[in-house]
């Protein structure tokens, strides 16, 4: 795992793909702390878990089913009513590009 | 009506049934006490008189016509504020929700109000539940009612700071990797997180969803199983919720200890802060002279438990809060024109999270990201099985796990010792709980030195809550008083609303 | 395999992703109505909104409809299967993430054989795996409008191998797989609504080459025929870039069938990392063998069966079996006409009178073929006077035409209709009197037809119908004629 390092370059992906605006000088910072704690990280490389499945639910056999029923839980008023910006009965963002 | 100092969730809840307080008297004592402190604590957000009050009439209401068996009758509870309440704002202790305000209560708190709790405000926490010292939140740093420059630890810091200065009966935290149970620790307060699926996590601001349980925060135990038995149970708008048999935690609190089994892990003992190791042998001698047996127990990969949990958490809150993007609702960072649709996400998020927010978002996101997923978050989710394979095994020989919930007592805020990563080691008796989806408490055993209270920590196997307050009710029969108080805090807490 | 379209010696390589929106009245996680054409962002629940702690809960008329679809194809259907998060940020994507299906699909393995000019080919099925859909937004000048009332409707994405090699391929093979979803009612198969959508992967190499060419996937294919325009010429200018020693960039293409060309989507050249993990709110998706082995017991007859069965028991012609199985309302319509009387004789003319007579009737007046449901079986009696000679061709064009182009209801207007042209009324006195006198008037071809020269009957059948101006019933004709000029001499 030697080879896995967390630098600037590393952070600066992360942060675009996680469309979190960073500077230069902060993805420097960042990538130094982040580093740390990826190193301490690091211990979880020494155990052997090839034979081990990953866990995600502790304590689930399978999911939960619902009727196909269809309600109105929310309605428009409502869904609209705490958005920045809206019109016409729409959520408004910058015009994208098709 | 008893005065604020000597009143339990259960008294109040018995007297409100049998008419012998108001709900409304209740309510108008504890919210007269939050205007008269919270200002020196800063545990509160979110304060509607009007509609506290309300309810709490409505309580008397249904008292009135007849209702009597209202296990929360007029109990006054604060609600963490990750936790949706109709139409108060949700902050989740962060700017980018903005004024955000949510149509539905969350599951838990509709339970709530099904038992006759009156909501009595929102309390503060780290923003978005990151945090072990309640230091993060957009509103400012809570207070440790012992100790007003120590923080209250976190994430659900205004939680404990409220119980434990009697600002509230109760309180409904969240817990992640310790942040019910530390906060209770470092304030005095019994926290309880459940077995994972036991309560709905159904409007929860979710943080790491295979982690997240809410729990109750109370001042002793027998409270805290009255209020976990009104909030547990499944729910049909989330998933990862159970319907497992719930077993009458209260009768649960009056069983004997004597001839059965409590584990202590031997590493659990190490580096701790020496009244904390002090705190948790005089706790397991307690147990044994009650005529239990203690079992010495050792565990191999415990010690992987932390960065495995932060691994999982970090990964699970970096898609979690994709939502988080000022469109439908929340805080939209001011863009000049021409802006595209990228820069309005990456600014409003850059502006709406706060440092510790972003730092784990980024490094879940890396985590997750092509050419690092195997070695971080796929590695962790094996290490999580091996955590919980041994932990559970471990429970299958003894009743419970004795240990401390935290190697230290509170530090000061501000501290700059604690570096993020200082203070995620903080976490270290803790994450193994959510990692196994087990059930956890922490409860007070005396204090240290500088008269910071110390919490022991208890755990159980899965859908065995009924073991911790069967055996956390022995140990708070056993355990040191909290009453003397350190002058700093005396004022507060010793406040009569007489 | 020779190729129309392309240059000699070379070939190209198609697999196609089909979106099929599921026949649900909820969305997939979320409770909000499915409905078609309601107000924007009326349609919403917590879930499609990405509100804070809204959680998914599994519709389980959508995973029985994903599991039918791998059934209908030949899939495995699993009985364990797994949600991911596939996460990127886009305006009608509410949560930052999908919920889909990648490593543990439901169903996976299948395979379709799709009939091509005469022949059957098999096109395995890769995988098939329920997701959510995204909302829409609409581009104006003042910005994006985005309107969620379609996010989070279930959908299931059915992915092919690589197996197609001609655009005639790849429309047969939706076709084949629209009807089939159609007939199982997994979904409504609606082009138009968006319920049924489809990207192509198009690669190309020279005959004879065994490995793939890179790939470049096309979007925004909205009907049959841009399906095969556009893989046709994103083909040819993946070989123009070949021939001229240019490679292929594997990317996303947009179809433009205004100019008549494929061209990348502007924008979207990064990487894309979606960082698929599974999704921490939804355990397992467990189906219990039993209800498996129930769900398949109970699959409806599909295309493929049904056209079988028209051709082997009712003899109908290839052609007439595909167009009348094409649409399982087209193949009900049929079956509600034939209704008892199923000689093979009835049934081609049934499937003619449908295909032809009536389709051409209903384009031209431009109505739809649901408007004719409630008159099948009256319009069952019109094919069969009209195969009985009581309608002439003609009266049958006027009486549909009328039918079909007044706003009335249809009853009233099929009944006015039939009044109004009236049938054939034979007076068959008057009637054997022309046949006679054409005898008489034509005395050497009724000796030529009685000698054995049948084919003389046509001469006189064409007589006395010009002399009866077209207005007789064919078949009393026919038969008086027959008997008139077997008794004279």
């Amino acid at each position: 795992m030697s080879e896995i390092k967390i630098d600037a370059q590393a952070v600066q992906n992360a942060a675009r793909l996680a469309r979190i605006a960073i500077c230069e000088q902060e993805a420097i910072e960042l990538a130094k702390e982040l580093d740390e704690v990826r190193v301490w990280i690091d211990q979880l490389q020494q155990v052997d878990v090839e034979a081990i499945a990953p866990l995600i639910h502790p304590n689930h056999q399978q999911t939960p089913t619902r009727a196909d029923i269809a309600e109105t839980p929310i309605n428009r008023e409502q869904a609209l009513a705490n958005s920045p910006q809206t019109a016409d009965g729409h959520f408004v963002v910058p015009r994208v590009v098709g | 009506m008893s005065t604020i100092e000597h009143q339990t969730l259960i008294a109040v809840a018995e007297d409100v049934n049998q008419g012998r307080s108001s709900a409304l008297e209740i309510a108008e004592q504890h919210l007269e006490r939050i205007e008269r402190i919270d200002s020196k604590i800063n545990a509160f957000v979110d304060v509607d008189r009007d509609q506290t009050l309300h309810s709490a009439r409505a309580v008397d209401n249904a008292i009135a016509k007849g209702q009597r068996n209202l296990p929360l009758a007029g109990v006054p509870i604060s609600i963490k504020d990750l936790i949706a309440v109709q139409n108060r704002p949700l902050r989740a202790g962060s700017k980018i929700l903005g004024d955000y305000r949510p149509a539905h209560d969350a599951t838990v708190v509709s339970k709530l109000k099904a038992a006759g709790a009156v909501i009595i405000g929102k309390v503060s926490l780290d923003e978005f539940a990151m945090g072990s010292t309640n230091e993060s939140a957009s509103s400012g740093p809570v207070r440790n009612p012992w100790s007003l420059d120590s923080v209250p630890g976190g994430s659900s810091g205004g939680s404990a700071a409220a119980v434990s200065a009697k600002m509230g009966l109760a309180s409904l935290g969240t817990d992640t990797g310790g942040s019910v149970r530390l906060p209770a620790a470092f304030c005095g307060a019994v926290g309880v997180k459940p077995t994972y699926g036991r309560v709905s996590r159904s409007g929860v601001v979710a943080y790491a969803s295979s982690l997240d349980q809410v729990g109750p925060i109370t001042l002793n135990v027998r409270d805290a199983a009255r209020l976990l038995s009104a909030i547990a149970g499944p729910c049909d708008h989330d998933s990862t919720s159970v319907d497992q048999p719930i077993d009458d935690w209260a009768l649960a609190c009056e069983q004997r200890i004597e001839s059965m089994r409590f584990g202590v892990v031997v590493d659990w003992l190490e580096r701790l802060q020496p009244s904390v190791a002090d705190a948790v042998n005089q706790a397991a001698q307690a147990l044994c002279d009650a005529g239990a047996q203690r079992v010495d127990i050792t565990l191999e990969h415990d010690h992987l438990a932390v960065p495995a949990y932060y691994v999982i958490a970090m990964s699970e809150a970096s898609t979690n809060l994709a939502r988080y993007d000022g469109v439908r609702y929340g805080r939209r960072a001011q863009l000049e024109a021409g802006a595209s649709l990228d820069q309005l996400y990456a600014r409003s998020r850059a502006e709406g999270f706060g440092p510790e927010v972003r730092r784990r978002i980024i490094l879940g996101t890396w985590a997750l990201s092509s050419g690092y997923y195997d070695a971080y978050y796929d590695r962790a989710c094996r290490v999580r099985r091996l955590v919980r394979d041994e932990l559970t095994a471990a429970l299958s020989h003894v009743d419970v796990l004795l240990g401390p919930t935290a190697p230290r007592t509170a530090w000061k805020i501000g501290d700059t010792q604690m570096d993020p990563l200082t203070t995620y080691q903080m976490d270290i008796f803790t994450t193994a709980a959510n990692l196994a989806g087990l059930p956890a408490m922490s409860l007070p055993w005396g204090r240290d030195d500088q008269g910071l209270p110390i919490g022991v920590q208890l755990h159980a196997g899965p859908w065995r809550e009924a073991n911790l307050f069967q055996w956390g009710t022995a140990l708070e029969a056993a355990a040191p008083s909290l009453e003397a108080l350190p002058k700093s805090a005396r004022d507060l807490r010793e406040i009569n609303c007489d | 395999m020779t190729n129309a379209h392309l240059p000699k010696g070379w070939e190209m390589v198609i697999g196609l992703e089909v979106h099929a929106q599921l026949q649900t009245q909820s969305k997939l996680f979320g409770r909000a109505s499915t409905a078609f054409g309601a107000p924007a962002n009326s349609q919403v629940d917590p879930v499609s909104l990405g509100l804070p702690g809204a959680l998914p809960v599994l519709n389980r008329e959508a995973l029985r409809l994903a599991a039918i679809a791998g059934f209908a194809t030949n899939c495995q259907v699993h009985s364990q299967s797994v949600f991911e998060r596939k996460n990127y940020f886009y305006a009608d994507l509410p949560k930052g993430y999908q919920i889909s299906q990648f490593h543990r699909p439901i169903c996976t393995d299948g395979l379709l054989k799709v009939r091509v000019d005469g022949h059957d080919i098999e096109v395995g099925i890769h995988q098939i795996h329920m997701e959510e859909d995204a909302g829409k937004s609409t581009h104006t000048n003042q910005g994006s409008l985005v309107d969620l009332n379609r996010a989070g409707i279930a959908l299931i994405e059915i992915v092919s191998e690589p197996d197609l090699r001609t655009p005639e391929q790849a429309v047969a093979y939706l076709k084949e797989l629209r009807a089939i979803l159609l007939y199982t009612k997994v979904s409504n198969g609606s082009l138009e609504q968006g319920s049924f959508r489809c990207d192509a992967n198009v690669s190309v190499r020279k005959v004879g080459v065994t490995e793939l060419g890179t790939r470049c996937e096309i979007k925004n294919l909205n009907s049959f025929r841009a399906i095969r325009d556009a893989i046709v010429a994103e083909a040819n200018r993946q070989i123009r870039r070949l021939k001229q020693q240019e490679p292929i960039t594997q990317q996303t293409r947009l179809w433009n069938a205004d100019k008549g060309r494929t061209e990348a989507m502007r924008g979207k050249e990064q990487a894309h990392d979606y960082r698929y993990v599974p999704d921490p709110d939804l355990p397992v998706v467990v189906i219990d063998s039993q209800r498996l082995e129930q769900w398949k017991a109970d699959l409806p007859e599909l295309p493929a069966q049904r056209r079988a069965r028209y051709m082997e028991q009712l003899s109908l012609d290839e052609h007439t079996a595909w167009f009348l199985c094409e649409e399982p309302d087209r193949a009900r319509r049929f079956e509600t006409m034939l209704g008892s009387e199923q000689s093979a004789r009835r049934a081609k003319s049934i499937g003619s009178f449908l295909s032809v007579r009536l389709a051409g009737a209903i384009n031209r007046a431009a109505r739809q073929w649901h408007q004719i449901d409630l008159v099948l079986v009256e319009l069952a009696e019109v094919h069969d006077q009209w195969r009985d000679g009581l309608l002439s061709n003609k009266m049958l064009t006027d009486l549909l035409h009328d039918a079909l182009s007044v706003e009335d209801d249809i009853e009233s207007a099929l009944a006015n209709a039939r009044a109004k042209v009236g049938l054939i009324e034979q007076d068959l006195d008057a009637l054997r009197d022309v046949i006679d006198q054409l005898i008489e008037a034509n005395p050497k071809q009724a000796s030529a037809y009685r000698a054995g020269k049948e084919q003389l009957f046509g001469f006189f059948m064409g007589q006395v119908m010009k002399a009866l101006k077209g207005k007789a019933n064919a078949k009393d004709a026919s038969a008086a004629l027959r008997q008139a000029l077997q008794s004279s001499d």
